[in-house]
């Protein structure tokens, strides 16, 4: 599903001298995969993912997505494919303030020119799958922080992507709502999902099929 | 649409959730498209379309009679306005309508009253049709006073006749003539005379009935017709001009005694030159370029509000991007929002101009009892199409910039710092600084404006008209209005005249036909000078006033040479005349012109005098020919008296009515007014144009004001890290001051400096509102740099001591 190839993501320094986060990265991941990147802090865990989501433009070296050279597309195509193709979960659950639950589902389908009755319909189904019907009215700041992220995956999926990216999921939960969001995790990949996140916990990586280590910026295990 | 709805719903919900930012942005953009409003509105009710309920007024022009190589309007005379109509092809009708006046009894008091001597078509050509009775009957326009009917006013009707539903038929004495009320004009309907409210309207056949200066029907050299023509359906200004000229040139062959040299044209209504349009129209395009200059300001506010508010949703701008919304989407989003702003603002504006739309004649000297001034402003759907207009524009200018700042995120590095540093802060800023220096530069250039006008309002009131005002109090006591004939109007003027002079306190006494700086045009005629040849299209033409003896003492005009009328001078004594010196030096260059002579109106008259020149109708007018007659040899029936006293004018006032009493008590004269107010009132397009100026420039300059302090207030506490830093490294109270102080002040001078350029090239506009000004007067242009350095300095203080008050140490710990 992923290729990566002598990927680069550098920044300028002084002249002509550029500071190295993510160096000669060459992955693959299969679909269906449940894929955990850890290490220490500044590995580039976290500008990997972005650039997974496409989040990121400025980096060098190859892409394939499902066959699509990344690294050919023009930014609005990049982005056209990962509305297409990629879910995002952040550890800030990052959900928009002055949305209700409700809406918060909704808007990820309205940017996919989703029909308003389509949009409903899915937004209904995905409040029924994760059991936050009675939530829907309320805003993300009448939430618990798991009743966030709960929303916040919720989103990530609700326009059936085919990849789920994940950026520290259960760093700001307490440990059962860690738990139930990597169950959720599991459950999602055991229905055909590919997972993708990035963790610090040995015990949410466990969660996953596979696990790469990077430090420095060098895959150092997992390749 | 459905996305158009769902963004215009998370817009009000924005606006709720922040109901100071919204009150304040609104606010501002209210006052920016309200004044907007208002000044279309006025410009469309008094310029474009000033007469509601006339059909066709893009077809309705102002007939501009001239004089070639003299520069002003003139009027036409009645046998000239029927040979127009006669011979022209491209017109659908003509008509007359001459200002005047009358007296109307009102139980115990008098009132004035305003009217028009309109021809028989009037309100048929006009389409409109009268709410009781009906307008004149084509029969009724002619015939020496043969018809003393009358159309009143809505107004009269609902005030003097409390909406008698029998009216029709009733009578009304004006001018001495008993006039049957044949209808009521409508409601909306004031007449066709920018300026005032019209009374009452009556037939040209009563033209002698109304104007004192005798019967002109049948005299082609009497040009006192001032009116309108419309054009036929598709027939251009030019080709309506090319035939009234072609008719005018046939004229001036057949008729060239009083016709040589006549030109007739044809102006749009906002030119009209017999009404206060001309005069007002310089006025209300500088008034229009000026609340556009404070819209740009309020947006200038806005857009700099927006993007503060822009920082505090930058996570939420990140997120929708992260979540698949395009950056042309987002932009659409944040300029639905900036819609709704101003869609909410355009309806106060549009309430604002709804409740200012009036407000023009405030600007104007207290009206007489019973004349009303009228300066309506029109809400019709063209100027609200145009508010909209306006809306949708300004929302380009302040939320566009700001949309398309905010959608400039760099998505990787806002996800993994949680937002914090989303966008190019430096680029915003500047953005912020170039917002404030176009407010400053606007204000600028107002306040320079209003300093030029004030200027040359202060010098206007300060220039002698070259005759006395403040201790000449002048009066009339309406003879014409009560019936009186020739003869005994000449024996009471006469006896009155007399009683006068030896009231107490009064130095000197004088009649004049029309009291300087009245509405009422001097005389006009073309003149025949004694041994000066003509050229072969040119028609010598100058204006006059008939005086009586004293007049040039009363009013304290220099004679420069030969004397002054006396009582002899009289309708059996040869004619005599006092030129001024611009026509003596135009006529009888190098010579002395006393004992020469001059032809008005085939009457041979001696020049005795020759007098300073004087304003004779505005203080802006340049010198021209000017000549006085012997008011004895030239009597009328209505003459003003013209007193020079040092008692007030209440007293006076008192005295005038027993010494009228008593020759006549069936009769009261009008108030005495000082001449001072006379010539005051004649400077309102001056006094309208500061009034404007000033208000119009403190709301920019108060405008201005919130957005320099809300940039140096959002930059303290944006830079509150780098100020405690400071203060840690041993920066005190002053430091920083000066620190944040000079910076508000950078801007301010760099906007100052744009401002006074723009200032240069823009006050020349204002050419003919300024009096004795340069439009690059220092002084002007000094006080706007010094009234916007200490907007400045006040704007930026407040910040400035918030810099002070930081706490080093929280400031450094939360960083």
């Amino acid at each position: 599903m992923i290729k990566l190839k002598n990927l680069e993501r550098s920044y300028p320094l002084a002249k002509e001298k550029f500071f190295y986060v993510l160096r000669d990265i060459n992955l693959e991941v299969e679909e269906g995969d449940f894929v955990s990147i850890m290490g220490p802090s500044g590995a580039g865990k976290s500008t990997l993912l972005h650039i997974l989501g496409m989040h990121d433009h400025g980096w060098r070296g190859e892409y394939f997505l499902g066959g699509t050279a990344v690294h050919h597309l023009k930014p609005k195509e990049r982005a056209t494919l990962r509305n297409e193709q990629i879910g995002f979960v952040f550890q800030q659950y990052h959900l928009l303030d002055d949305l209700t639950v409700y809406e918060n589902l909704d808007i990820p389908l309205s940017y996919r020119h989703y029909k308003k009755s389509e949009r409903a319909a899915m937004v209904a189904d995905m409040l029924d799958r994760f059991q936050i019907v009675g939530k829907k009215d309320l805003y993300p700041s009448q939430l618990s922080g798991g009743q966030q992220q709960l929303v916040g995956v919720a989103r990530a999926i609700i326009a059936e992507p085919k990849l789920l990216l994940a950026d520290e999921p259960t760093g700001n939960l307490h440990s059962s709502q860690g738990e139930e969001i990597m169950e959720l995790f599991c459950k999602l990949n055991e229905q055909g999902m590919t997972i993708v996140q990035v963790t610090h916990s040995e015990k949410n990586a466990s969660y996953g099929k596979r696990v790469i280590q990077l430090r420095d910026g060098w895959i150092v295990k997992g390749e | 649409m459905q996305t158009f709805l769902q963004d215009l719903r998370f817009g009000f919900r924005m606006l709720r959730r922040t109901p100071g930012f919204s009150v304040l942005a609104i606010l501002c953009l209210t006052l920016g498209i309200g004044t907007n409003a208002a000044a279309l509105s006025w410009i469309e009710g008094i310029l474009i379309r000033p007469y509601p309920l006339v059909a066709h007024q893009d077809r309705m022009f102002a007939l501009n009679c001239t004089t070639r190589g003299a520069q002003g309007f003139t009027g036409l005379s009645y046998p000239d306005f029927l040979d127009l109509e006669k011979n022209s092809t491209l017109f659908e009708s003509f008509i007359i309508d001459k200002i005047t006046g009358t007296t109307l009894s009102n139980g115990d008091r008098a009132e004035r009253a305003v009217g028009g001597m309109v021809s028989a078509n009037y309100f048929d050509a006009l389409g409109v049709r009268p709410i009781l009775g009906r307008g004149f009957r084509p029969e009724e326009g002619t015939g020496r006073n043969a018809h003393p009917v009358t159309v009143i006013s809505y107004m009269t009707w609902k005030n003097r006749y409390k909406g008698d539903p029998d009216i029709i038929g009733k009578t009304q004495y004006m001018n001495g003539v008993q006039h049957t009320i044949i209808g009521v004009a409508p409601e909306r309907f004031h007449g066709t005379f920018i300026g005032y409210s019209f009374n009452f309207w009556v037939p040209t056949s009563m033209q002698e009935t109304f104007d004192n200066t005798g019967y002109k029907l049948e005299d082609r050299g009497a040009r006192w017709i001032e009116g309108y023509a419309f054009l036929k359906p598709g027939v251009t200004q030019q080709q309506a001009h090319a035939e009234l000229s072609a008719i005018a040139k046939r004229m001036e062959n057949d008729y060239p005694q009083t016709d040589r040299g006549r030109e007739v044209g044809l102006l749009p209504l906002w030119k009209t030159p017999f009404n206060a349009a001309g005069g007002i129209s310089t006025t209300l395009g500088i008034t229009a370029a000026v609340v556009f200059f404070v819209l740009l300001i309020a947006c200038a506010n806005v857009s700099n509000l927006l993007l503060a508010r822009s920082l505090l949703r930058r996570h939420e701008m990140t997120m929708r991007l992260a979540l698949g919304a395009g950056r042309r989407r987002l932009i659409r989003q944040l300029f639905t929002e900036g819609l709704l702003l101003s869609m909410i603002a355009a309806l106060g504006g549009i309430a604002v101009a709804y409740w200012s739309r009036n407000a023009l004649v405030l600007a104007f000297p207290p009206s007489v009892p019973g004349i009303t001034i009228d300066y309506p402003g029109q809400l019709d759907w063209r100027v609200l199409l145009l508010s909209v207009a306006i809306c949708i524009g300004s929302t380009m200018l302040f939320a566009l910039m700001p949309a398309i700042q905010s959608s400039h995120i760099d998505l990787s590095g806002a996800l993994k710092s949680e937002g914090a540093g989303v966008i190019g802060g430096h680029g915003r800023s500047r953005l912020r600084s170039a917002l404030v220096l176009v407010q400053v530069s606007l204000s600028f250039v107002l306040l320079a404006g209003t300093g030029l006008l004030l200027q040359s309002l202060q010098r206007m009131q300060n220039t002698s008209p070259g005759f006395f005002t403040h201790n000449v109090i002048v009066s009339v006591v309406d003879l014409f209005s009560a019936g009186y004939k020739l003869d005994r109007a000449k024996i009471f003027h006469t006896q009155l005249l007399d009683r006068v002079r030896a009231l107490p306190g009064v130095e000197s006494a004088a009649l004049a036909r029309i009291i300087p700086f009245s509405y009422n045009p001097p005389s006009s005629a073309p003149i025949e000078i004694d041994g000066y040849q003509t050229a072969p299209d040119e028609q010598p033409n100058a204006d006059y006033v008939q005086v009586s003896e004293d007049y040039f003492s009363t009013l304290g005009i220099p004679l420069v040479a030969g004397r002054e009328f006396t009582r002899n001078d009289d309708e059996n004594a040869p004619p005599v005349t006092i030129i001024n010196e611009t026509m003596a030096a135009k006529y009888w260059p190098g010579k002395d012109p006393i004992g020469q002579r001059l032809k008005v109106k085939d009457n041979w008259m001696q020049i005795v005098g020759v007098a300073k020149n004087a304003n004779y109708e505005t203080k802006l007018e340049a010198p021209r020919s000017f000549f006085y007659v012997p008011v004895r040899q030239n009597f009328f029936v209505g003459n003003a008296l013209l007193i020079r006293t040092r008692e007030t004018p209440g007293a006076i006032t008192n005295a005038l009515s027993r010494e009228v009493h008593a020759l006549d008590p069936t009769l009261a004269p009008y108030a005495a007014d000082r001449l001072q107010e006379q010539v005051d009132g004649r400077g309102y397009t001056q006094r309208l144009a500061v009034t404007l100026l000033a208000i119009f420039g403190g709301m920019a300059l108060f405008l201005a004001t919130i957005g320099l302090y809300a940039v140096m207030s959002y930059s303290v506490s944006q830079g509150t890290h780098e100020l405690g830093l400071r203060m840690a490294l041993g920066a005190n109270a002053g430091n920083l001051l000066r620190l944040v102080l000079s910076h508000g002040l950078r801007l301010t001078t760099v906007g100052i400096l744009i401002g006074a350029i723009a200032a240069f090239v823009l006050t020349r506009l204002m050419g003919n509102l300024l009096y004795k000004v340069s439009p690059r007067d220092p002084l002007a242009f000094g006080l706007a740099f010094v009234v916007i350095t200490l907007a400045s300095l006040a704007a930026c203080f407040l910040p400035a001591w918030r810099a002070t008050r930081i706490d080093p140490v929280q400031a450094l710990r939360e960083q």
